[in-house]
């Protein structure tokens, strides 16, 4: 259990380096290209140029127009990932007693983290399954795509049983996570289903930072230079 | 005994797979030196004209495939090879194995792939299969785009092997030698512009004089040499609008050809065409140079142009937007009752979503034309012709248009039930009448000023 202990805290630190310095660094190696052709593509917003890049970033309307299902599948899985962050943020703030000031009571936290899990872990089995039956997709998969859906549902799955059978004191995790960030470790709960589903996320945190989940920074770069570019 | 549908499918494959041999051909074969090079100018973004997006598609692109079912290559054909997602493949594996650690480290499992002379030889194939529409950008929701990957991907051959197709080529080598694609001298320019005089008097009774060479005129004119030898009435209505509407606009004798196929595949040649069509308009001393029905030197000449080369000391525009102008300040008079037949319109991609030209032809058509009847879809969604991308220049690529890139389009205009197609750029008209002969379709094609040279009163 101690090396499972070390190891979350290694990878802790070197997810949480790459994820800052990886961001800034892909945004700046993207932000420092230049732009060549002018890339109009019509028709562009005249006026509310920042409003109409959020609607395209928030609500995917192109995708909505070509694919509903995988929208919808989409939207749920983003939503989800969404509340389970807010809700992970527990682990450095103390966000029951946030939660209550808006109406929330602390107590279905336990609620709200398993269905947006299970939300998550169904939306991700139908990524899977897109890319396994749908030909469109699955005869362009490559081993990568497949992997790193199967690593998250893990990851998620691993949550959810541990926060049911193997609970962790929410106060417990908030000192762990806090010495962390103090760069002062203290030795994490002795659980191994809460180190394992820790590992596993700081993996995909990594992961985020260098694959695909990267578009949730390179969008803004993208919508930006189709939306607003000269040539409108 | 084969079904009409299995009969179809042999026909379809017998297109792509004799196009593909063709293609092939062209490109010859590619040497250990020239794939390295296409390596180094791969690592050099920076200097690639549509580095910025191209590389953030390339990051971005997640493999969802969402984009397939909008191209219309392939809903005709659902192939691997012909789904755009496969196409950003070909040169993202490649630019993961070379300059990503993630495609280094795990090669194949991440996508990246070695280049090689055989997969060089199929970038070749792919990306000159793709008619460059944009329509898959509309649909991605990261924006990926395969004219821009496709674009990238034919220069990077272009410029380290010089090779691309046949026809284009060729347009380009006379286009730098000659200042337009075929071949064509100033007498021979000057005939067809009597032509299109004598042809104005026989139907409209008018003597329009088409200017030439005339410094000072507002407007310089410059039609796709298509309207020389394909579409004559379109120029012929372009000419008899400016002489109605008593327009003060000029060509010239020596640089008469809006095309610049340079567009599609090279920069230096590409750079070489817009420089004479700027330096002419200059010379000229024009306040606006117009570009007749020509989709891609619309875009060319409005968009690329000013951001590479820096803005213009003159306005550049496309006729549609001139004539749609002319009408709604009613300088010129048009009678319907001249076009009674159903017409549709056919959106040419370089004209609407590269440029944004959408509502100025219907403007036109609906003040020419009896009965206007949309196509579906249409405008920004509307799909490409089949032509695109230069496609329709080779005259190899004639079966492989019909039976594939081309036939949703045919299907689109049957269901109009119209009697006319009009759309507004030369590639499509050529496109657009294959089709019809193809699929013996119960119309003709017509380009937007024909239309409006039958309708045109004094």
């Amino acid at each position: 259990m101690t090396a499972l202990s070390y190891l979350v805290i290694i990878f802790g630190y070197l997810a949480l380096l790459l994820f800052i310095f990886g961001i800034i660094y892909r945004a700046w190696r993207w932000s420092r290209l230049p732009q060549g052709f002018s890339w109009g593509l019509f028709p562009k917003p005249t006026r509310w140029v920042v409003t109409s890049m959020l609607w395209k970033i928030l609500a995917w309307p192109t995708l909505f127009k070509a694919d509903r299902l995988l929208w919808a599948g989409a939207l749920f899985f983003h939503l989800g990932l969404l509340v389970l962050f807010a809700g992970h943020l527990g682990s450095f703030i103390d966000i029951a007693s946030l939660g209550e000031r808006i109406g929330i009571p602390s107590e279905s936290s336990y609620v709200i983290g398993i269905t947006a899990g299970t939300i998550v872990a169904i939306t991700i089995l139908f990524y899977i399954s897109r890319r396994l039956f749908i030909r469109r997709s699955s005869e362009i998969s490559v081993f990568a795509d497949h992997f790193w859906l199967w690593v998250l549902l893990v990851v998620v799955l691993v949550g959810i049983y541990s926060r049911v059978f193997h609970e962790v004191s929410s106060d417990a995790v908030r000192d762990f996570a806090l010495s962390v960030v103090a760069f002062n470790p203290a030795l994490p709960p002795q659980n191994f289903w809460f180190l394992m589903h820790v590992l596993l996320s700081e993996f995909f945190i990594i992961y985020a930072v260098i694959g695909k989940p990267i578009h949730l920074v390179g969008q803004l770069f993208t919508q930006y230079i189709l939306v607003s570019e000269e040539g409108s | 005994m084969k079904t009409d549908t299995e009969n179809q499918a042999d026909s379809q494959a017998k297109a792509v797979e004799e196009y593909e041999k063709t293609l092939e051909r062209w490109f010859g074969e590619a040497t250990k030196e020239d794939v390295q090079k296409v390596i180094d100018k791969l690592g050099e973004w920076e200097k690639l004209p549509y580095s910025k997006l191209v590389k953030l598609n390339l990051d971005l692109c997640s493999n969802c495939g969402a984009c397939a079912d909008e191209c219309h290559i392939y809903k005709t054909l659902p192939r691997k090879e012909f789904n755009p997602v496969y196409r950003v493949k070909l040169l993202r594996s490649v630019y993961q194995k070379y300059f990503t650690w993630v495609g280094k480290v795990f090669g194949r499992f991440a996508g990246a792939r070695k280049l090689d002379k055989e997969l060089l030889k199929e970038w070749f194939v792919r990306f000159y299969q793709c008619n460059m529409c944009r329509r898959c950008n509309i649909f991605c929701p990261f924006g990926v785009d395969n004219m821009a990957i496709v674009r990238t991907g034919r220069l990077l051959i272009n410029d380290v092997m010089g090779k691309t197709t046949e026809d284009m080529g060729r347009g380009v080598r006379y286009h730098l030698r000659d200042g337009n694609a075929s071949e064509m001298s100033e007498a021979a320019f000057r005939n067809i512009v009597s032509f299109w005089e004598d042809e104005i008097k026989e139907v409209k009774g008018w003597d329009v004089k088409v200017p030439i060479d005339v410094v000072g005129a507002e407007m310089f004119l410059i039609p796709p040499n298509t309207d020389y030898f394909h579409s004559l009435e379109t120029m012929e209505g372009i000419a008899a609008t400016l002489y109605a509407a008593n327009v003060s606009w000029t060509m010239s004798s020596k640089i008469f050809d809006s095309v610049n196929y340079g567009t599609f595949f090279n920069d230096e040649a590409w750079a070489s065409i817009i420089t004479q069509h700027i330096e002419e308009a200059k010379r000229l001393k024009c306040k606006t140079l117009v570009v007749g029905e020509c989709g891609h030197a619309t875009k060319s000449l409005m968009f690329l142009g000013p951001s590479l080369l820096g803005e213009f000391p003159f306005e550049v525009k496309n006729i549609l937007q001139v004539t749609a102008d002319l009408i709604q300040h009613d300088r010129i008079k048009l009678n319907k009752e001249a076009n009674p037949e159903t017409v549709t319109y056919h959106d040419p991609c370089n004209v609407t979503r590269m440029c944004g030209i959408m509502e100025e032809p219907r403007i036109i058509l609906r003040a020419a034309c009896m009965d206007f009847r949309e196509m579906t879809p249409n405008r920004d969604r509307n799909y490409c012709c089949g032509g695109g991308g230069g496609v329709v220049l080779e005259t190899a690529s004639h079966d492989f248009r019909m039976e594939v890139t081309g036939k949703l389009k045919a299907e689109q205009m049957q269901r109009t039930g119209a009697k006319i197609v009009v759309t507004s750029c030369a590639n499509c008209k050529v496109e657009i009448s294959h089709l019809i002969d193809q699929y013996k379709l119960d119309m003709k094609w017509a380009g937007v000023h024909d239309m409006v040279l039958n309708a045109l009163e004094l």
